[in-house]
């Protein structure tokens, strides 16, 4: 299981690291980081509390992408290591001409998608209280 | 004991360019409760002066020279020593206050943490001192605040939290950068007079950082005039207004609107731009636009010579027309 879990997960994992890189350095040449450094906090203290939240933003709106890129990756990984997973039933369903199994696949893995997105959606606003998307809306 | 004596202060940065020398010589002296106004063109090494007094200077920039602070000095002070006086006796507070604030916490967590910080109060005793504080620089309703956002502020409430913010511990020196510069105008005089308050009522001393001399007519005590990171200029407020010694100084004022000027009258703004800091001239660094300027003043750059009590300038070819004209 640890070799198809990681050729599944490593190419995003690398992408949220440097999402996670440039995130982080981007606030940290924000004003606001000088005005936290001003009052005489640590260093620490001032990533941690000043930082790393801004800085988390652009990793926590990638999640919902990437959630659905990797159900879509499943399909090919559980084909290759003949993992008997939904991804794997989804294929032979295809295959075997089952319309029934397909349907009800897809209309799984849309709503786990669309499920997933609004979670990040709803935790970004928790995260950034800029945003309200009762005023967007 | 003068409050703060900085000597020789010099902060460089290595570039691409050549090196970049932002702040070059500049010496201050400021007495408890006293206000200094610090003005320039942009550019010109103010805010740079500012933060090498904290030791915020960004890297890769070097400091050098002698910062005197309650008779303590602050460079190459250590890191640790250094927090314990920031945001503590010696605070600042910068000129964008839309910028200057964290977006993604509330204000009270922003004012509260200084206290806790340096005071070491808990939450909850810090938070009714923040309310007062907030009500000292004139917030209605304090307590509602403390639960908000900056972006739910207007510019003015803003910049009235980074004040109490800076105040929180009544230091001994507030440096303020530019703290009107991004305000309207009403605001701005607010916020002045806010300043001015508040100093009354603590005595803290303030080094006002602006371009605008009109800000600092009203509110400083005595004035340096910086251009491409030295003093060109320095005296108690009402002589240096009334005569200027140094043509970069006179080129200011002239630029300076003015209500009883005659409508259609021109303001004189001084021709040319201010000139690129990794290459600055041998001489005068003002030379290039100034009026006066003579083939020596090209060859070598003329220091800050005493003149006249408490006053200061780096032009001998004004000082030398001045004493013919009296002869
Ligand atoms: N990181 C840097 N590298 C090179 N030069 C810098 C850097 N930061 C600031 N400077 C230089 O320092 C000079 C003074 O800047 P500053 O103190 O911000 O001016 P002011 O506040 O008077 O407008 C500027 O001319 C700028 O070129
Ligand atoms: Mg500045």
């Amino acid at each position: 299981m640890l070799l198809p879990g990681f050729c599944l997960g490593l190419v995003y994992a690398a992408y949220i690291s440097r999402l996670t890189r440039t995130g982080m350095l981007e606030v940290l040449s924000q004003d606001h980081i000088r005005t936290a450094y001003a009052k005489g906090l640590a260093p620490r203290t001032v990533v941690m509390r000043h930082a790393l939240k801004g800085g988390l933003l652009p990793v926590v709106s990638y999640l919902g992408p990437a959630t659905a890129g990797i159900l879509t990756g499943s399909l090919v990984i559980e084909r290759l290591f003949f993992i008997p997973g939904l991804g794997l039933h989804f294929v032979n369903s295809a295959s075997n001409r089952d319309y029934t199994l397909a349907m009800g696949v897809t209309i799984l893995y849309t709503v786990l998608v669309y499920t997933l997105n609004t979670v990040v959606d709803l935790a970004y606003t928790l995260l950034d209280p800029r945003i309200d998307l009762a005023e967007e809306a | 004991m003068a409050l703060l004596e900085v000597r020789d202060l010099r902060v460089t940065f290595e570039t691409h360019h050549g090196t970049v020398r932002a702040v070059d010589g500049v010496d201050l002296a400021l007495e408890p409760g006293e206000t200094l106004g610090l003005v320039g063109e942009s550019g010109s090494g103010k805010s740079m002066t500012n933060l090498a007094l904290l030791g915020l200077i960004p890297a890769p920039g070097r400091v050098e020279g002698s910062v005197l602070f309650e008779g303590e000095e602050l460079l190459g002070r250590s890191d640790q020593d250094l927090r314990r006086i920031r945001g503590n006796r010696l605070a600042m507070i910068f000129q964008d206050p839309m910028t200057s604030l964290n977006p993604l916490l509330t204000v009270g967590r922003q004012l509260t943490e200084v206290l806790e910080l340096h005071k070491g109060l808990a939450r909850r005793e810090a938070r009714a001192r923040c309310v007062q504080a907030l009500g000292d620089v004139g917030i209605p309703s304090p307590e509602e605040r403390l639960d908000q956002y900056p972006h739910e502020l207007s510019g003015g409430m803003r910049q009235r939290v980074m004040i109490a913010m800076g105040l929180l511990c009544e230091p001994a020196l507030l440096l303020a950068d530019e703290p009107t510069t991004a305000l309207d105008v009403t605001i701005q005089a607010q916020i002045l007079e806010l300043m001015q308050e508040v100093q009354r009522r603590h005595g803290t001393a303030i080094v006002l950082v602006t371009h605008d001399l009109g800000v600092v007519a009203g509110m400083a005590d005595r004035v340096a005039v910086m251009y491409a990171g030295r003093l060109v200029e320095k005296g108690p407020t009402g002589p240096l207004f009334g005569t200027p010694l140094h043509p970069y100084t006179r080129g200011l004022l002239e630029s300076v609107p003015r209500l009883e000027g005659a409508a259609g009258h021109a303001l004189d703004s001084i021709p040319g731009s201010p000139p690129d800091p990794a290459a600055l001239p041998p001489g005068c660094a003002f030379a290039p636009r100034c009026p006066l300027a003579e083939d020596s003043c090209r060859a070598e750059r003329p220091p800050l010579v005493d003149q006249g009590p408490e006053r200061a300038s780096a032009c001998p070819v004004a000082a030398a027309r001045e004493e013919g004209a009296q002869a």
